[in-house]
């Protein structure tokens, strides 16, 4: 594709009156240069195309007051690949989606999606239990070569990628799709994240850059995640989260859907539970996915544990079953303050718990380690 | 003649003498008032000249000068309407001076007559305690709290023409008519279901006098629990309920029936209050505010990150110095506002949500939202507490919960403790003293430095959790210097770290 066509289709791509149906309709049977012509004279391109005349019109308007120059530069700035679908370059895995994008941009290396790719999302807002699970998950499948898709939002999607892109003998890159240009990083708590994603994996958008992360546009995002994951992995989830949307899309191209099992005491597993309920798998263990996605299963290292005292053992047990209040600690497990306070404070120390604004949660991964044959 | 009433006038919650003088004279008829009246205050001329006319009295047509002495500060309000009336009767010879005497007066004039109850009878009164007074009767009880004097009640210019002229009795000081407070009964600790945690945390606030931090979504039960620390609170020291008397005397706030204020009150303003009604001001005479109708007892403030930034300065600095300066710089008084704080938050903004993972507030909303509360006024809460809705088996358990009154003797034992030791409450224990009334045992002061070098606990932090464990140790009954590992720990537990970012190191 030349300069010129690739910046033509950052241009169409951008034009807030382009659904992304037409987008892609527009561009399988002509340059995007040309398709950008069309419109800029006010001509609907092809009759593939019928629309409205007040569309034609609004997306004339729009075409002609993008400037060029200013798209071109900031594709080179920030050295934004830009393909179309129908391209050479086009990853197949999106190409045979009924809602591929017309336009799609990217950072780092294309190649990252050749691997087996599992999605993992999860709430921005999550425990801390889901956040070590997003985190373990992320280096232990990127440790078995898969590679990791997830959407770079704070909360699980970050603690996954932070997993994937940190884990010490990774094998596979990892993908991340966001919802606003590639030019500038969101959200900006994950800045070193974005530049490592950069760096050495993969970030993906279909927006152009110059675009912010409008809130409508993360829905659309979610279901570039589903396309390109072969099994999806839910972390943690409300009744109305996002990550729900995710699944939805999965469920409609017959991905499997898997869900980390959460307590019915942690609200932040309640729309995961709905999930297994309504039929996703359970994902107890790195071994279930790997399963699922057919993959061979390595022998995973069971973290060492250090037996616990009685009293700290049912601490962890009532924290593990969802975050904890130490009013609720204590009535839950009719203990005295002082000895539980004692222990809550070992295992704080310990780092087996943590805590903010004072609840108490589990620290580690919610993950069993099932011993696996020799 | 010259007629000369004694009276006073109240500016916040302190009276100051006022001398009525009233000359009637040749001349044009009019009426003047001399010595800085305010606007309610100058209004008198119509309210007396009303109700002389309606009680059968005459109204003199000569020239009427009235000079509230001395001149130097503002007179204010409608109490001196009285010894205004008064100061005309003698001066027209409708009274004789004998018959009035020394009497003092103070008394709102209604048109018909009647003699009406005004904001501060008890500091009025107090500032010419010595004098024999005449009040209307919704004021006799807070009246004869601070008098040594004698005091009458008048319910109507007539009766008080009458009673001083010897042609009727003196009206019998009649129940008053206002609603009367009930400060004696309040919610028992006993109705507070499970929580464990968020109960000891009011016993060791009422024990040591620690101001107090609740965060939890709303159905957590925060006020449910602030509202049974007046309980836990013994009586008023004398000075202290005098004080308190005479600022709600001043707000004009109802009182007990017996005019003493000897329960710790409890206040809790919303949060749209003006500033005015939270701080004090809003009037000539600088009502008392919130800050100071909880002075001796218990302000609980709901909702604390919604009220105005400068109202939470102001708070900040009435824990500090247990005073309050109401008014412009140039003209403001001080008013006592020496109260326990209870705070009360939501965790995040939405309202709903508060354990992790619960809401879709993110991180920085939350840091956002908590972070309104400054990191100087979160310093003060040496307790800051989660509460979360207990789970139906709490509250549906049968195994009861302490009552108010074992707690409270408990409080009262360990307040007997920490005052006959240092002659403070814990919470104010200060360099020597908490030097040498909490000394941590070597396992606790390993746990301090931990706390301190992962960032948890400031060198301020460290001082205020040895205070909350000296209180623990002391309800415990382990009243010697030391501090056990699990004093502290439990007082550890006690000081939440809230929004973490945001006020990095605020512990
Ligand atoms: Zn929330």
């Amino acid at each position: 594709m030349t300069t010129d066509d690739q910046v033509a289709a950052s241009v169409l791509a951008g034009l807030a009156s382009m659904s992304r149906r037409r987008l892609q309709r527009l561009l399988l049977d002509r340059s995007p240069t040309n398709a950008l012509q069309e419109l800029r004279a006010g001509r609907a391109p092809g009759d593939s195309m019928a629309m409205s005349d007040s569309l034609l019109e609004r997306l004339t308007v729009q075409a002609r007051a993008v400037d060029e120059g200013v798209m071109a530069r900031l594709i080179a700035e920030s050295a934004i690949g830009v393909t179309t679908v129908g391209s050479a370059e086009y990853p197949q895995c999106l190409a045979d989606d009924p809602e591929r994008p017309g336009v799609l941009f990217y950072r780092g290396e294309l190649s990252a999606l050749n691997a087996e790719r599992v999605g993992i999302v999860g709430t921005r807002n999550a425990t801390a239990a889901g956040r070590a699970t997003a985190e373990e998950l992320g280096a232990a499948l990127a440790e078995a070569g898969i590679c990791v898709v997830s959407g770079l939002a704070l909360g699980i999607d970050a603690a996954a990628h932070r997993g994937a892109v940190n884990a010490s003998s990774a094998i596979a890159r990892c993908v991340a799709v966001v919802g606003n240009g590639l030019d500038e990083c969101y959200p900006k708590r994950n800045v070193r994240l974005w530049e490592q994603l950069i760096d050495s994996h993969l970030l993906l958008s279909e927006w152009p850059p110059g675009t912010a992360p409008d809130a409508f546009r993360f829905p659309l995002r979610n279901r570039i995640i589903a396309a390109l994951s072969r099994v999806l992995v839910v972390v943690e989830s409300r009744e109305h989260g996002g990550s729900l949307i995710t699944a939805r899309a999965c469920l409609d191209r017959g991905i499997e859907v898997m869900v980390v099992p959460g307590s019915p005491k942690s609200r932040a597993s309640a729309g995961t539970n709905l999930l297994l309920r309504d039929g996703a798998t359970p994902a107890t263990s790195v071994v279930d996915i790997l399963e699922a996605v057919g993959s061979g299963v390595r022998h995973l290292p069971a973290p060492v544990s250090t037996p616990l005292d009685a009293v700290s053992a049912e601490v962890v047990e009532r924290c593990a079953a969802g975050p904890a209040t130490l009013d609720s600690i204590v009535a839950d497990c009719e203990l005295g303050i002082g000895l539980v306070a004692m222990a809550v404070a070992d295992l704080l120390a310990a780092g087996t718990l943590c805590e903010r604004d004072g609840w108490i949660e589990v620290a580690g991964s919610r993950l069993v380690h099932p011993v696996t044959p020799q | 003649m010259i007629a000369s009433v004694p009276s006073a006038t109240l500016l916040g919650a302190r009276g100051y003498p006022v001398t009525v003088e009233v000359h009637v004279g040749r001349g044009l008829p009019g009426f003047s008032m001399l010595g800085l009246p305010d606007e309610a205050c100058r209004e008198a001329r119509d309210r007396v000249r009303a109700a002389l006319m309606s009680s059968g009295l005459e109204w003199p047509d000569r020239r009427i000068t009235v000079n509230l002495a001395p001149p130097r500060h503002r007179k204010t309000g409608s109490g001196l309407d009285l010894a205004i009336a008064v100061g005309v009767l003698i001066a027209t010879d409708q009274l004789t001076a004998e018959a009035v005497g020394a009497l003092a007066f103070v008394g709102e004039l209604g048109l018909d007559g009647s003699i009406r109850h005004v904001p501060g009878v008890a500091p009025i009164v107090g500032v010419r305690a010595e004098n024999d007074w005449v009040v209307p009767p919704d004021g006799v009880s807070e009246a004869r709290v601070v008098a040594s004097g004698r005091i009458r009640a008048a319910a109507s210019l007539r009766g008080l023409v009458d009673a001083l002229s010897g042609s009727a009795q003196w009206a019998e000081a009649v129940a008053p008519v206002r609603a009367v407070v009930d400060d004696e009964h309040v919610p028992d600790l006993a109705e507070v279901r499970g929580q464990p945690v968020a109960r000891l945390a009011l016993e060791v606030a009422a024990a040591g006098g620690h101001h107090l931090l609740f965060v939890g979504a709303p159905g957590s039960g925060k006020t449910m629990l602030a509202t049974r620390l007046p309980g836990l609170l013994p009586d008023l020291e004398p000075d202290v309920a005098l004080e308190a008397t005479m600022i709600r005397s001043a707000a004009g706030v109802s009182l007990p029936a017996e005019g003493l204020v000897r329960r710790p009150p409890f206040r809790s303003p919303h949060h749209t209050s003006s500033a005015a009604a939270m701080v004090g001001g809003g009037s000539h005479y600088m009502r008392p505010g919130e800050v100071s109708l909880a002075h001796g007892g218990v302000l609980f403030v709901d909702e604390m990150g919604q009220f105005a930034p400068s109202v939470l300065d102001t708070l900040r600095e009435a824990v500090e110095s247990g005073t309050v300066a109401v008014g412009r710089v140039n003209h403001h008084v001080t008013l006592p506002a020496r109260f326990q704080l209870v705070g009360a938050t939501n965790p995040c903004p939405c309202g709903e949500g508060s354990a992790p993972g619960s809401c879709e507030c993110d991180e920085r909303s939350r840091q956002r939202y908590l972070g309104r509360l400054s990191g100087p006024l979160l310093d003060r809460f040496d307790l800051r507490v989660a509460v979360a809705r207990p789970a139906v088996g709490e509250l549906m358990g049968d195994g009861a919960s302490e009552p108010t009154a074992v707690v409270a003797a408990r409080v009262a034992s360990a307040r007997t403790v920490a005052l006959e030791r240092a002659g403070v409450l814990n919470a104010s224990l200060e360099g020597v003293l908490l030097d040498q009334w909490a000394i941590p045992d070597p396992d606790a002061a390993l746990r301090l430095r931990r706390e301190m070098e992962h960032g948890r606990l400031t060198g301020r932090g460290y001082h205020r959790v040895r205070r909350s464990a000296r209180t623990i140790a002391d309800l415990a009954g382990r009243t010697d210097a030391v501090l056990s590992d699990e004093d502290i720990t439990v007082a550890l537990s006690m000081r939440a770290v809230i929004a973490r970012r945001a006020h990095a190191g605020a512990a």
